[in-house]
């Protein structure tokens, strides 16, 4: 009777309408940003004022006309025939996989394109390495020059390349040899940003890059002693796993990454393509890690919710610098590890463990320069979705890097390096000068497919429409929608579980939300007990908020997986009503950004003068209790009222500062720091005052009264409110094409993004978005094809990379009748739509208990032994012997704790949070 | 937030250099996180001396630069340099000997007590220091910014990531009239840095603003003055300080200090208000994103936040020992030590009378195992289905508790009441039977029994055989504590389900039994509630109702 649905069938267009307005209530039209507004720049340093650009974006776009491309071309492509470069797996198809056309108008002609213009090609793939050169030919812009040089010369003031160039580079050169991120403004001529990646080239690096070389490194990585501090966090990672070994014994569970059952058997896919230019390099050295760092993870934990705060609490450590520790955050993609790693390969160079090298090598910098168009969002954007601008930027430089390292190496210099061995050569002094052709990238195949990748993702994650409500994150921060939303859920829930979750359907949603649930972890410390303990200690840490939701979004709540999930399937309706469900069982926590204002200390401090002199004989009063006033926020984020509060100072002057200005605390205070045991003044702190908060939390009051829709209206409209947080950004409806970065998305099909995809999964295992010193340990992408009625799992471990995980999904029988039982619930006894989700609710807590419970089933194994000699107890007659292991469960323990075999995956996955 | 704010300045005389920072403290560290930076520590102690020196050699390749001083400087003698205290005079005498050893300032976080803000010349640590010192030289002699004004944000995983705001203010004694400053802001955090970059900018603009406006406004001043006296014709850059004699003139060219900002600004309290402000920024930069942890359920009613259980590895599961002379010791631990104690009849008649509602009057020679024992029963309900008197020494109405516990020797006893708590008006005459039992040994009286409905008796989905099945699983306590909790939460979710059933489909006027009975029966069905628990889950929900 609720369900109109299922009274007559719904015309499609009705339909159409119903399922769009699910995702997108309102029109999403946030200020245009198209690929023209991204510039790219590629440069060396040669030492002159002026940088040499090896490539420009801005380049084709300005120059229109020349038909003398054809000899630049083949002087280009010809450094690249033959070449040894590609003839281990390297890039062979991804070169192909984005095959720039010349009517491509983002490439060329300067028009927005539509952000969900088909870029990949795939018709192309699979090539030979000859017709990738002809490709490129063909694919060339109708902007070559012959005159390249002269034509830059040109160009570059138009494109003040000299000012970008000093502002990438700096004015003095560094001598620290890693990479240096840069941030710019620039002011005019338009506004811009500017995001820099410096980097340098030497010698070795050459060398790095020869596959004989890459396959040392996993005997390099288990060093732990490297001195440079980008080792550090190896170092600390082995550090805690002793530490931690030490305290906790050998007891399996610590050590015990959490796998699906199913990965045992998962099917080994042998590539029909060779790997492709991502898969290598760098990244694969800081993977040995990996497993360290989980099992520090999890050890540290004591309580079961408590790896929530403690994923937190280590971040909140790792940034700190209270104690001394400087620990920078190691930069995504761990180029820096190879760097030094590569250095120490050299045997040459063993004695020098830092980033030094400084006579031979070079510096590069790759820019991109984004023109702002006034656009206050994009602004936004850039700097709060900046961890995953980053890592499209590090996959831009590892092209770069590896081109000019084969680059550099083939350089048709009269002694060019002809052996592996010549550069090492002390007397081989040509490198110092090996300088490239300016503009030898502009027609690269390769790096212009990786500008293009780059262009589109930061667009495509730009402007995809997404999902405006997500429905956990909505009902939480906005009581008032609860009822609303938790009725078109259960509507959709329960009408998907009636038509696509029977056996001829392979029950195919509960399949889908079991291995959602198992991926998605972050709705566990949502139904587990809040302990006192992480409610004390939450508010005094310092982490940045953004990177926890992250991490939330993408599951890496225990483990440091990283999943997706895609819904593929022609059916519009069907799959839209699936991402909407799902927006309710992926879940993070909502972010909420203070705006404060200071109240201008000038006026705060206005009456010192004449205070000074009456406060100085009560200067060791508690100054706290007198700089409290209305104007400081004292209400919580937790109070469901908007905080808008009056500035008083006018008022307030009186009792805060007229009374005490200054204190001189004694040495006692500030004994708890070795260092200041000089006296300290006391300064109070400035009052502030809170103009608002985002996203607002209506007022409940208000919202219980009436319940128009109209008068629900957020004070951000949803295509303003998702640059704020990931929280509303990560989740997109039906599009028409692949898109990278987006946790949860539709596509009509996957089959000419396979590899798209494929790439992603392989580049996120690099990536390092959730945690400093986390590196990913596998990379998942769930895949719902309502069309064969399936449920899959691929990605990649990290263990080896060529390390293809595929693997069927199957349903947890628990959430099955969970899911089923609240259908009954909600159709057939027609209870209200809320209670209905408190039931799924609380049957996700007895699964956390229950997960819980299994988990400590197999850690009691060690104390049980000990227990039975002192039990003469006429209450427990036997002995409790605990399962050996957790292979093969006996079906009687299953039942102790109210399982069955099918739960085991999920059970599993909810133990690896805590 | 984890961070060092600092204003640093280009020095005529100096070079680049740093003047005042600020950096935020937590008290005590949150215990558990002394191990991580224990581990943190270790792991890098080795190489701590070797990354001083080198960074402290490597700042530039510049051979020039490097050969700056970047060891712990002696206070600053240069003038412009100088972070100074506010004006001694101000202060009585007494305050003035404190006062010379003052080396900073330090501002409480009101709302946050552990945190406090220490403002002073350097970082007390040396490491810290080379990182400030290093952003300092690369903010002001390295980095390019577009009319050197504004915000640049650089760095790697050697030196940090540092948010440099530049900016540059009138001074009539300086070289081009112009002096050049930046707040610069030290993270280890790349990422939240780039995320804190357009509050941060704001507030650095902000203060460079209020900071420019009066220096120029005594900019203005002095270049009156000086128009004034010199009438218009010797147009150096000297100020009302300008110079009075050949020999202050050469002075004042041999690059002798600029004035200090305290002078120039004539603000004495200035790096009072600076560090107020650093305060500041530093605390709404942390404040400024704020994560909120939601349940959409608030409370889970089975549990109650002393219940959280730890998943301790090392904890050694104790088996129920009972001993059997009547020391102090003596309690009964666990439900499934009163379960065997008192043997499965009385164990089902007892339960069930609990968890329906009726009293039930503990009696017993020794306290502690009276205590134990209503301990024991509590948790076998939500918090909400009891109310519970200890150690009275008279008899109570359900009215008034559920559980009571009467203090009288030498035996334990169990009462039980018919009185149903849910109508809580009911007969204050209790008809209770009395049981008496010594020692271990028991006797329940009253109360209902289903022992002769065999069909109720056995079915196995009601609660008591559901519990009694537990009590026979052969689990250590700590397992059989989780299994219970697990039991519980089962019961309760479908308690609160009863509760929105009742609630939606009579509207305060129906009762139950005037409700579509086959709607009744199948939700009962899919609750997969037993017909014979019905009362339990009403009194459940009952006492839910009532919160």
């Amino acid at each position: 009777m609720l369900q109109k649905l299922f009274g007559t069938k719904p015309t499609k267009d009705v339909d159409d309408l119903h399922t769009r307005a699910l995702l997108e209530p309102d029109s999403w039209s946030p200020p245009a940003f198209n690929s023209n507004q991204i510039r790219v720049i590629l440069c060396q340093d040669t030492g002159d004022k002026t940088k040499l650009t090896l490539y420009d974006s801005a380049y084709t776009v300005a120059s229109n006309s020349s038909d003398d491309r054809d000899r630049l071309t083949s002087e280009l492509s010809s450094s690249w025939s033959g070449v040894g470069f590609f003839s281990g797996n390297f890039l062979q198809k991804s070169s192909s996989a984005i095959n720039i056309k010349s009517n491509d108008p983002v490439n060329i002609a300067g028009h927005p394109p539509h952000y969900h213009h088909h870029i990949l090609d795939n018709d192309n793939k699979r090539k030979s390495f000859d017709s990738i050169n002809k490709s490129s030919i063909r694919t060339l812009p109708p902007s070559m020059n012959r005159n390249s040089h002269a034509l830059f010369s040109q160009r570059k003031i138009a494109h003040n390349i000299d000012l970008i160039g000093e502002m990438m580079f700096g004015a003095v050169p560094l001598s620290y040899k890693g990479m240096t991120t840069k941030i710019h403004f620039i002011k005019s001529p338009k506004p811009q940003i500017l995001l820099t990646k410096l980097f340098s080239i030497n010698s070795t690096d050459f060398e790095s890059n020869s596959p004989g070389r890459r396959s040392s490194f996993s005997s390099i990585s288990s060093d732990t002693s490297l001195s440079s501090s980008t080792q550090g966090s190896i170092a600390i990672n082995n550090e805690s796993r002793n530490f931690i070994k030490q305290k906790c014994g050998s007891n399996p569970i610590y050590s015990d990454d959490y796998s699906e059952s199913s990965d045992d058997e998962s099917v080994r896919i042998i590539p029909t393509y060779p790997s492709s230019l991502f898969h290598h390099g760098p990244p694969i050295l800081g993977l040995r890690t990996s497993g360290n760092s989980i099992s520090s993870t999890s050890s540290l934990s004591t309580s079961p919710r408590s790896n929530f705060t403690n994923r937190r609490m280590r971040r909140y450590s790792q940034t700190s610098m209270e104690n001394g520790i400087f620990n920078p955050t190691p930069l995504p993609g761990s180029t820096a590890r190879l760097e030094s790693l590569a250095t120490r390969l050299d045997p040459l160079n063993t004695n020098s463990l830092s980033l030094k090298h400084p006579t031979r090598s070079m510096m590069y910098a790759i820019g991109v320069v984004i023109t702002l168009e006034d656009n206050a969002i994009l602004e936004e954007f850039i700097f709060s979705h900046f961890a995953l601008l980053e890592n499209r930027l590090h996959q831009l430089h590892s092209t770069a890097f590896r081109l000019l390292c084969h680059l550099l190496r083939r350089s048709p210099t009269p002694s060019s390096i002809n052996g592996p061995n010549s550069i090492f050569n002390p007397s081989n002094k040509r490198f110092s000068s090996t300088s490239l052709p300016s503009l030898m990238l502009q027609n690269e195949s390769i790096w212009l497919e990786a500008v293009m990748r780059f262009k589109t993702s930061l667009c495509q994650l730009y402007s995809t429409p997404r999902i405006q409500e997500p429905l956990w994150l909505n009902m939480s921060t906005f009581p008032q929608q609860r009822s609303k939303l938790a009725k078109s859920l259960l509507n959709e829930l329960t009408f998907l579980l009636e038509n696509f979750d029977n056996k001829k359907s392979n029950f195919f949603i509960s399949t889908l939300i079991s291995s959602v649930l198992m991926y998605h972890l972050a709705w566990v410390p949502t139904v587990a007990p809040i302990s006192d303990f992480e409610e004390r200690n939450g508010k005094n840490l310092f982490y940045d908020p953004l990177w926890a939701q992250l991490g939330d979004l993408y599951g890496s709540i225990g483990t440091s997986v990283m999943s997706r999930t895609i819904i593929v399937g022609k059916d519009v309706n069907t799959v839209r009503r699936i991402l909407f469900v799902l927006s309710y069982f992926i879940r993070c926590s909502e972010v909420y950004e203070r705006m404060e204002h200071m109240i201008p200390t000038e006026s705060q401090f206005e009456e010192r003068k004449k205070v000074w002199m009456k406060c100085e004989n009560n200067l060791q009063d508690n100054i706290s209790s007198n700089i409290s006033s209305p104007g400081v926020t004292t209400q919580k984020l937790s109070s469901e009222k908007v905080v808008k509060l009056v500035d008083n100072l006018s008022e307030n002057t009186e009792d805060s500062y007229k009374t005490k200005l200054l204190n001189v605390s004694n040495s006692q205070q500030t004994a708890d720091n070795r260092d200041f045991t000089e006296s300290l003044l006391e300064v109070p702190m400035p009052r502030s005052r809170d103009s608002f908060i985002t996203p607002e939390v209506s007022s409940k009051d208000t919202s219980i009264e009436d319940d128009e829709p109209s008068s629900k209206k957020l004070p951000y409209r949803a295509d303003e409110l998702f640059v704020k947080s990931y929280g509303r950004s990560l989740m997109v409806g039906y599009c028409d094409t692949y898109m990278s970065d987006f946790v949860l998305m539709g596509l009509p099909s996957l089959d000419k993004f396979q590899e798209s995809l494929d790439i992603d999964l392989k580049n996120s295992l690099m990536m390092q978005p959730l945690s400093s010193q986390d590196t990913i340990s596998k990379s998942v992408c769930i895949l719902g094809e309502l069309d064969r009625l399936n449920c899959a799992i691929l990605g990649y471990k990290t263990v080896t990379v060529d390390d293809h995980i595929f693997a069927p999904l199957h349903t947890s029988d628990y959430i099955c009748s969970m899911l089923h039982r609240c259908k009954d619930l909600y159709i057939t006894i027609g209870m209200p739509a809320e209670s209905c989700l408190e039931y799924i609710e609380d049957h996700l807590r007895i699964l956390y208990y229950k997960a819980v419970m299994y988990k400590k089933l197999f850690a009691s194994s060690i104390p049980t032994s000990a227990a039975t000699g002192t039990s003469p107890s006429i209450a427990s007659p036997s002995i409790y012997t605990p399962p050996s292991s957790d292979d093969n469960v006996p079906l009687d323990v299953l039942d102790t704790i109210g399982l069955q075999e099918s739960d085991i995956p999920l059970v599993k996955a909810v133990n690896s949070t805590f | 937030m984890n961070a060092i704010v600092s204003l640093v300045h280009f020095c005529e005389v100096d070079g680049p250099s740093v003047i005042f920072c600020t950096q935020a403290f937590h008290a005590n560290s949150v215990e558990d996180t002394s191990d991580e930076l224990s581990v943190s520590n270790g792991g890098k102690s080795p190489s701590t001396d070797q990354t001083h020196s080198d960074s402290s050699k490597e700042i530039l390749s510049n051979k020039k630069e490097s050969s700056i001083n970047i060891s712990r400087p002696a206070p600053a003698y240069c003038a412009s340099c100088a972070f100074s205290l506010p004006p001694l005079d101000t202060l009585s005498d007494a305050k003035k000997i404190c006062n010379s050893e003052i080396k900073g300032f330090k501002t409480r976080d009101e709302e946050n007590p552990l945190v406090s803000y220490k403002g002073s010349r350097y970082p007390q640590d040396q490491q810290l220091y080379a990182a400030v010192r290093q952003a300092c030289v690369r903010s002001l002699s390295c980095e390019f910014c577009q009319g050197r004004e504004g915000p640049v944000l650089f760095g790697d995983d050697k030196n940090g990531y540092v948010l440099s705001y530049m900016f540059k203010i009138k001074d009539s004694q300086a070289r081009g009239s112009q002096r050049w400053y930046s707040f610069t802001f030290l993270m280890t955090d790349r990422v939240y840095l780039v995320e804190s970059w357009p509050f941060l900018v704001s507030k650095f603009r902000a203060l460079a603003i209020s900071i420019q406006t009066k220096a120029s406004q005594i900019f203005e001043k002095e270049n009156a003055t000086k128009e004034e006296r010199n009438d218009g014709t010797f147009l150096t850059r000297s100020g009302p300080l300008s110079p009075t004699s050949p020999d202050q003139f050469l002075r004042r060219r041999a690059n002798q200090p600029l004035r200090s900002l305290v002078d120039l600004l004539r603000s004495k309290d200035f790096f009072v208000q600076l560090h107020a402000n650093f305060s500041w920024i530093l605390k709404a930069c942390g404040m400024r994103l704020q994560e909120k942890h939601v349940k959409l359920f608030s409370n889970s009613i089975a549990v109650s936040s002393k219940t959280i259980m730890l998943l301790d590895p090392n904890v050694t599961y104790k088996f129920p020992s009972f001993e059997f002379n009547r020391s102090d010791e003596t309690r009964i631990e666990d439900l499934k030590a009163l379960y065997y104690i008192l043997g499965l009849d009385a164990f089902r008649k007892l339960i069930l009378n609990f968890v329906m509602g009726n009293q039930l009057v503990i009696k017993g020679n020794d306290s502690k195992i009276v205590q134990s024992v209503i301990s024991i029963l509590k948790d076998l309900v939500p918090s909400e289905c009891c109310s519970i008197i200890e150690n009275e020494n008279n008899y109570q109405p359900i009215s008034i508790c559920n559980i009571l516990g009467l203090i009288e020797p030498f035996y334990i006893l169990l009462f039980l009441n018919f009185c149903k708590h849910i109508s809580r008006d009911c007969n204050k005459s209790p008809k209770d039977d009395k049981a008496m039992t010594n020692a271990f040994e028991f006797d329940l009286q009253y109360g209902i029994d289903d022992k002769d409905n065999k069909r109720t008796y056995s079915a196995p989905s009601s609660f008591i055989n559901q519990l009694t099945g537990i009590m026979k699983l052969n689990l250590p306590r700590e397992l059989m504590n989780t299994r219970m909790i697990i039991f519980k939460e089962q019961w309760s979710s479908k308690a609160k389900q009863f509760l929105r059933f009742i609630k939606g489909n009579n509207e305060g006027e129906n009762t139950l039994e005037n409700m579509e009975l086959t709607k009744q029966i199948e939700f009962i069905k899919f609750l997969d509630i037993n017909e014979n628990d019905l009362p339990i889950i009403k009194f459940w929900a009952g006492c839910l109702k009532a919160t």
